[in-house]
């Protein structure tokens, strides 16, 4: 009976022991924290590099053809990068070989549930990204991104040498425009401004994803539509409209359906 | 021996019987869950082109990616513009 019972004390005893020893630093073991400040400083370096967007838009995947990008044509912004740090947790997958290059998988995961997600591909060699997997909120894949190629470093052909339209972060706020009450959690006004229209923009942000909102106040023909709230899934998330009396707000992002709809009556 | 055999068997039905009613519970719930979401149809071309238009000129993010990147080749009027499915596969 005792003879019976030592393998399963040798496996208690295996087990405990996995437990409680210490785990020791890997010389292989990748600090994800270490990871993601690499990305993210080298995101503002430009490495010419062939790519390819794979996007879901109302089911169907739309796929571009291999195109030489020189970088990301904008310049990461410190309020996004802090943004994106206090909302996301990175966490190391494993390794992988993209364009011939060995990468580490770093996954980018949401400290708040049902919230859209990234995985990154990313250079051992040079911290820059090379491939990333956007997931929405219900955990389908929404977007990818595949560098096919990476040309050498300093080699930059004229022709692929585009000027980077330098993206300034936008952050003028002006009274007349309305603030919503309510603002899901993580998320920042990262831009608004009035349109010609006579509407206003908003955008706010997490430090990966959007929310935008349109506010408008039709008239004529367009303000005999029906009032009352319409919903629709466009593969990237979601499209509300919501409208009350000469106000119509329109909300675009990835988030649960209950968080744009209070946002949405929070601006009416 | 015959009476061991026996013993050996019905444990080891009552363990498959088991293992099942705990699939079919969990086979449950995950059915009864599911029905309670609501499905949100899908957006009309016209609501495709607002969301496109507002996602293109939206701030890039953290790493300096738009949230329209890679939705440039899209057009809702040209829906096959871009390659099919499981060209690149």
């Amino acid at each position: 009976m005792k003879l019976a019972k030592l393998p399963l004390a040798a496996v208690a005893a295996f087990a405990l022991a996995l437990l409680l020893c210490p785990r020791l630093p890997s010389s292989d073991q990748a600090d994800p924290a270490r990871l993601l400040e690499n990305a993210l400083t080298n995101a503002a370096s430009s490495h010419p590099a062939s790519r390819i967007w794979d996007c879901v838009v109302n089911g169907q995947r739309v796929v571009s053809s291999p195109a030489l990008e020189r970088d990301r044509f904008a310049s990461p912004d410190a309020r996004m990068a802090r943004l994106l740090k206090r909302n996301y947790a990175p966490l190391v997958e494993g390794e992988d070989t993209i364009a011939d290059r060995p990468t580490w998988v770093l996954r980018l995961k949401p400290h708040l549930k049902h919230r859209p997600w990234r995985q990154l591909w990313i250079d051992r060699e040079s911290g820059t990204i090379l491939a990333m997997r956007d997931w929405d909120s219900r955990n389908r894949l929404k977007r990818t991104m595949r560098t096919s190629s990476v040309a050498p470093h300093g080699v930059e052909r004229a022709a692929d040498a585009r000027a980077r339209p330098h993206a300034s972060p936008d952050y003028q706020t002006d009274g007349a425009i309305p603030s919503p009450r309510y603002v899901p959690r993580g998320y920042e006004l990262v831009e608004s401004r009035g349109l010609p229209s006579g509407g206003v923009r908003m955008v706010f942000s997490d430090g990966l994803f959007p929310i935008t909102i349109l506010i408008r106040f039709p008239h004529g023909r367009d303000r005999e539509h029906t009032q009352g709230m319409r919903l629709h899934d466009w593969g990237q998330g979601l499209v509300l409209s919501m409208r009350r009396g000469d106000k119509e707000v329109t909300l675009v992002g990835d988030l649960p359906r209950e968080e744009l709809e209070r946002m949405a009556r929070s601006l009416l | 021996m015959t009476a061991d055999l026996r013993r050996s068997r019905r444990r080891l039905a009552v363990r498959i019987l088991a293992v099942c009613v705990v699939w079919l519970a969990f086979a449950g719930y995950v059915l009864v869950s599911g029905r309670h979401e609501p499905r949100i149809s899908q957006a009309s071309p016209s609501t495709v082109v607002l969301a496109l238009e507002l996602t293109r000129d939206a701030p890039a993010d953290a790493f300096g990616f738009r949230p329209a990147q890679g939705l440039e080749t899209h057009s809702p009027a040209r829906p096959g513009r871009g390659q099919p499915e499981g060209a690149d596969r």
